[in-house]
């Protein structure tokens, strides 16, 4: 895969850079400010860019604002935005557009080498990938008639799971639970949303997101 | 001497009645700050007069020479301490002369009558008089030499209350009103609060930049670096020890750089030992030599009195070492009950400011958030003299 890297901490770049390019990938520019990142997307089209939120020059969310940017004239262009902590405005801010090739993880995940990369993989082929931070963020039980409140432990987990974009059969491994149990959940979690039954697995992933944008 | 003073008073009076008047027609506007500058000079010498005299000094603050003036306030006649000014110098100039006037004149007739008898004897065809009466006789002429006896006396005891009463007036003339200054403290302790809130924000962002960007960058480093050991152990594992060796390099450099955040916060050495011996730190760790001057000084100030004083001291001696190209600098240090009060002297080129931003001014930020006072005097070929007083608590 091709890759663009926009992160301005050294350690952090070329360590993902070392990562990446041990692994096969190309990685085809790095950038470290947010100022360059909007021309290097649009002149790179990378098959997905690892993004950092928070890029000089004004260190707030530069990196993620760019990135909402290019994604007006270029939806489909896969991102995996890395952030020191999970901001829920931040989640809904990058999902406003479109759900399609984009992940919102904490740096922290990097270190989980085989999960990052995997789900590098998944933003690359359109998927959907959500922090299980950023989840159980959305997990925790709301006052008021609060649809999610009426979810079981079980079914908030595989919700949980679902929003990271986790097809049902690695649901199942991960909850150690058989795959027709898990298909149940899902059917009684959209019941309780109030949402239709989903056909694929990224209109399920749509259903979670609607959420985040609550 | 009070008449010369008096009659400049007199002088100025003139001048400030025509500046007022040109100011109706505009151009007086031009005028006025110098004009105000110039009574206030004239003012502040009849301060230290009257100060000395009554034996307890005046103390008044123009509001433009406030601690926390903005800079290059100019005189205001918004300002009370100049419109005190400004009725003080009729009321002053005027009986002020006159009284001198009087004064002169009692003694010059008192000398007179002194010295009677010896106008007698050296010209008696010269008739004087005292009193009511003509002088034509030795007897009357000596008697003029007593009542001149009596005359001086009276005219010196009178000279000195009424010096008294005009400087008692004075000095009510030339003090702002107590409430007027209170005006003034709350004034500055409004600045002061909000300069120390400002500091305050300015360092949380600072340990939260210095933070993200060193130890927990730090720390994810190592993370990833440890998960491309652990795929690297399976797939090629002789590139393990190499790795290794680079993610406790990245461990040592997330280390120091908490380490050097910490020291930014509160400098352990500064709890342990006190301000005196963290300042012998820095002085040892300093590139320029330093003496220390902290003459019995084994007091200690509250931890955040003693934290803003470490702060002042170190970023001077960075200054001293980066810009001064001195040879030598000294750190005079006391701590009392009271206050904090330190001065940093060096031998270098001067020229410092804190107009030019940068360390002096967030010195002066940061003791200003204390309701301290800074006291930079650096002319150009040097010497550098700063002075710093912190005060203890309320």
């Amino acid at each position: 895969m091709r890759i663009l890297i926009a992160e301005d901490n050294v350690l952090l770049r070329d360590g993902l850079e070392l990562l990446l390019t041990g692994e096969g990938h190309d990685v085809c520019a790095t950038v470290d400010n947010a100022d360059d990142l909007p021309g290097a997307l649009l002149g790179h089209r990378p098959d997905v860019a690892v993004v950092d939120v928070r890029l000089p020059p004004d260190f707030r969310d530069g990196g993620l604002r760019a990135v909402v940017e290019v994604r007006k004239s270029l939806p489909d262009l896969p991102v995996l935005v890395l952030s020191q902590y999970v901001e829920r405005a931040y989640a809904s801010e990058l999902l406003a557009q479109s759900a399609s090739g984009v992940g919102y993880l904490l740096k922290d995940r990097v270190g989980r080498t085989d999960e990052f990369l995997e789900a590098l993989q998944r933003v690359a082929e359109g998927g959907t990938v959500m922090d299980p931070e950023v989840i159980s963020q959305l997990m925790i039980p709301a006052v008021g008639d609060d649809p999610l409140a009426s979810l079981t432990r079980r079914e908030r987990e595989v919700l949980a799971l679902m929003a990271q974009g986790h097809n049902n059969s690695t649901i199942a491994e991960t909850l150690f639970i058989v795959e027709s149990s898990v298909n149940k959940h899902i059917g009684n979690i959209f019941a309780k949303l109030g949402m239709p039954t989903p056909e694929s697995g990224h209109r399920r992933v749509l259903a979670v997101l609607a959420y985040l944008r609550a | 001497m009070s008449l010369g003073t008096g009659l400049l008073g007199v002088a100025l009076l003139y001048l400030v009645v025509i500046v007022f008047v040109l100011c109706l027609v505009g151009t007086g506007f031009l005028l006025l700050p110098s004009t105000l500058r110039l009574l206030r000079r004239y003012a502040n010498f009849h301060r230290g007069q009257v100060g000395r005299l009554t034996e307890r000094p005046l103390q008044t603050t123009y509001r433009d020479q406030a601690p926390h003036a903005p800079p290059r306030s100019r005189p205001s006649l918004r300002d009370p301490a100049v419109r005190k000014d400004l009725v003080w110098l009729p009321a002053h100039a005027i009986p002020g002369s006159a009284l001198c006037l009087l004064t002169l004149s009692v003694c010059g007739r008192v000398a007179n009558w002194l010295t009677t008898p010896l106008w007698w004897k050296l010209a008696p065809g010269e008739r004087d008089a005292i009193l009511a009466l003509t002088v034509d006789s030795w007897g009357k002429a000596v008697a003029a030499l007593f009542v001149g006896l009596v005359g001086s006396v009276i005219a010196m005891r009178v000279t000195w209350l009424l010096a008294r009463a005009h400087g008692e007036a004075s000095r009510w003339l030339l003090t702002a009103r107590p409430q007027v200054r209170l005006d003034q403290r709350v004034r500055e302790l409004a600045a002061s609060r909000a300069e120390a809130l400002d500091a305050h924000a300015a360092e949380l962002r600072r340990i939260e930049r210095d933070l993200h960007d060193g130890a927990q960058a730090g720390i994810v480093a190592v993370s990833l670096r440890l998960g491309m050991i652990k795929r690297a152990l399976a797939q090629r594992p002789e590139q393990v020890p190499e790795m290794v060796e680079a993610t406790q390099q990245l461990t040592e450099q997330a280390l120091k750089s908490l380490r050097n955040l910490v020291r930014g916060i509160y400098p352990p050495v500064l709890a342990d030992r006190g301000l005196v011996d963290a300042v012998r730190t820095l002085a040892a760790l300093s590139e320029v030599p330093v003496r220390i001057d902290a003459d019995g000084t084994t007091d200690r100030a509250p931890a955040a009195v003693e934290t803003a004083a470490y702060f002042v001291v170190s970023e001077a001696l960075a200054n001293v070492a980066k810009h001064s190209g001195a040879q030598a600098a000294l750190v005079w240090l006391r701590i009392t009950e009271k206050a904090i009060s330190i001065r940093i002297e060096d031998d270098g080129r001067g020229g410092a400011s804190a107009d030019a931003g940068g360390g002096i001014l967030g010195l002066k930020r940061r003791v200003a958030a204390f309701d301290g006072t800074t006291e930079l005097v650096s002319p150009h070929g040097g010497p550098t003299v700063l002075k710093v007083e912190i005060p203890c608590g309320s």
